[in-house]
């Protein structure tokens, strides 16, 4: 594997981080009532007294800004690359734990977080990468196994998500009115969503086999780890999947669409991928403006 | 990538079968009322072991260097005690989604903003925050809501009343001529279209 697809994997990950906090209004979780925040995880080691600074408008913008230069530098790959991907990482990692001290932790980013870390520690800077051309200081097989590394951080928690519903709630969250309860609660979270499922709700038969895909969805969300060791598998994955996630932003409005992204980015062969396009364009001759011979 | 292309015979049938293994035991551990974490955390290992059990996805990271391998076997091991942490172990979270069962009847919760001549306006999280934040913003709002619900308390009330305030304000910023006075905080139960008002908040 070449340098250049980590660097197309890095540059992906730090422009998807990019759209996602360029219009969030951080300062926002200023004006919020302190005693709703409760830092999760490692972040409950940091002192009181430094949360009544970090929750002010001022301090929330100007991180933020922050936050989106050192995006910027590691989307680009800038040199020094490792120092800037770490401290990235930390911000991020930080940022992503105080929205969710302030709201409640969930899972969305949590896969393109665990990708940026991965990244930080990676030569990812070897190729696609401004300014400069680059060498590589490592070998093929190192940039595979960090492909091969980010995708099981991606992967796993389908596992996790699946295990745990199938020992806690199988068989009754499938057969039961858990999905007709959920549909509708989650459908009519945005007044100005799809709100499809608050639809599917009143139609038994649509339910019946929405209920049927969710445990077949179940399924592939355990095995996901094997897309790795079996092709076929990995692409009948990839049919179930990406349909259930955009599937579920129809109809539950909710759309984890970084985890399509990252999904094309780490189960397909894009060296493959960028030689057929490379093939294919070498079939159109080039236009020659300068052709054009004397009578 | 070419370790995808693969195929070991012994592992096309070892895979199955470990999976099957695993349901089984997640099955008969359930049956017999041992906690839910242990068929969970046998499902999850049976899967890993299966993947491990992969030759060319072992040998593809073991060309890591010794401190990289470290670094990825750490990964594993904090995202699968993550797990069974809940968010106690922030980044490495607990993954549960839809994961419980759920009944009852499903609840919507809509924000109407009163201005001084009584004109109604829908306050609209996704309007005024971009997504990730509104998405978060109003599942926050809908848990305070569910909360107040089941049981008064005047910690999580005096929250939820600063929220919607704060929803609010950011609806009045550059409305000063018009500006909302009051919230009503709806719910609806679908199939229908409109809901009964829970409560109203004053906006100071």
């Amino acid at each position: 594997m070449k340098a250049r697809t980590l660097g197309w994997v890095r540059a992906a990950v730090g422009g998807m981080w990019l759209v996602k906090l360029a219009f969030e209004p951080l300062s926002f979780y200023a004006d919020l009532p302190r005693s709703m925040f409760a830092p999760p995880g490692f972040l409950r080691a940091v002192p009181d007294g430094v949360w009544s600074t970090v929750l002010t408008p001022g301090f929330l913008t100007g991180f933020k800004f922050v936050l989106l230069a050192l995006l910027v530098l590691f989307t680009l790959g800038v040199r020094p690359y490792r120092p800037i991907a770490v401290v990235t990482a930390v911000a991020l990692t930080f940022h992503e734990g105080l929205v969710r001290g302030m709201t409640f932790v969930n899972h969305q980013e949590l896969a393109l977080l665990y990708c940026a870390c991965v990244l930080a520690i990676l030569p990812a800077a070897d190729g696609f990468a401004w300014p400069g051309q680059r060498r590589a200081t490592a070998s093929a097989e190192t940039y595979r196994a960090g492909m091969t590394l980010m995708a099981l951080a991606a992967l796993v928690p389908y596992t996790f998500i699946a295990a745990h519903r199938i020992a806690f709630s199988a068989p009754q969250i499938f057969t039961g009115r858990s999905l007709s309860t959920f549909l509708g609660s989650l459908s009519g979270l945005d007044r100005d969503g799809w709100r499809l499922g608050l639809h599917l709700v009143d139609h038994p038969n649509l339910l019946v086999l929405a209920k049927v895909v969710f445990a077949v969805t179940t399924v592939f969300e355990l095995l996901a780890p094997l897309c790795l060791v079996n092709t076929r598998f990995r692409r009948t994955w990839l049919a179930v999947m990406i349909p259930f996630h955009i599937s579920t932003w129809f109809l539950m409005d909710i759309f984890f669409w970084e985890n399509l992204v990252l999904a094309a980015l780490l189960l397909v062969d894009l060296e493959g991928v960028a030689a057929r396009v490379r093939t294919t364009l070498a079939h159109y001759p080039r236009r020659r403006w300068n052709t054009v011979s004397p009578a | 990538m070419e370790l995808h292309r693969r195929r070991t015979g012994l592992v096309a049938e070892l895979i199955p079968g470990a999976i099957g293994a695993a349901l089984v035991l997640a099955a008969l551990t359930r049956l017999a009322g041992v906690d839910r974490r242990v068929p969970e955390a046998l499902l999850i290992v049976a899967v890993l072991v299966a993947a491990a059990s992969h030759r060319p996805l072992r040998e593809s990271l073991a060309e890591f260097d010794r401190r990289h391998q470290l670094a990825a076997a750490g990964l594993f091991v904090a995202l699968f005690l993550g797990q069974f942490m809940g968010g106690k172990g922030f980044p490495f979270v607990s993954w549960r989604m839809y994961g419980s069962v759920a009944g009852g009847q499903p609840s919507v919760y809509e924000y109407d903003g009163v201005r001084a001549d009584g004109t109604v306006v829908a306050l609209v999280p996704s309007r005024l925050l971009n997504g990730i934040t509104a998405n978060r913003f109003a599942n926050k709002l809908a848990i305070q809501i569910d909360q107040l619900r089941k049981a008064p308390d005047p910690k999580v009330r005096g929250e939820h009343e600063a929220s919607v305030v704060a929803l609010a304000r950011r609806y009045n910023d550059g409305r000063q001529r018009a500006p909302i006075e009051s919230v009503d905080v709806s719910r609806i139960v679908p199939p229908a279209e409109t809901g009964d008002v829970l409560w109203r908040i004053t906006i100071p």
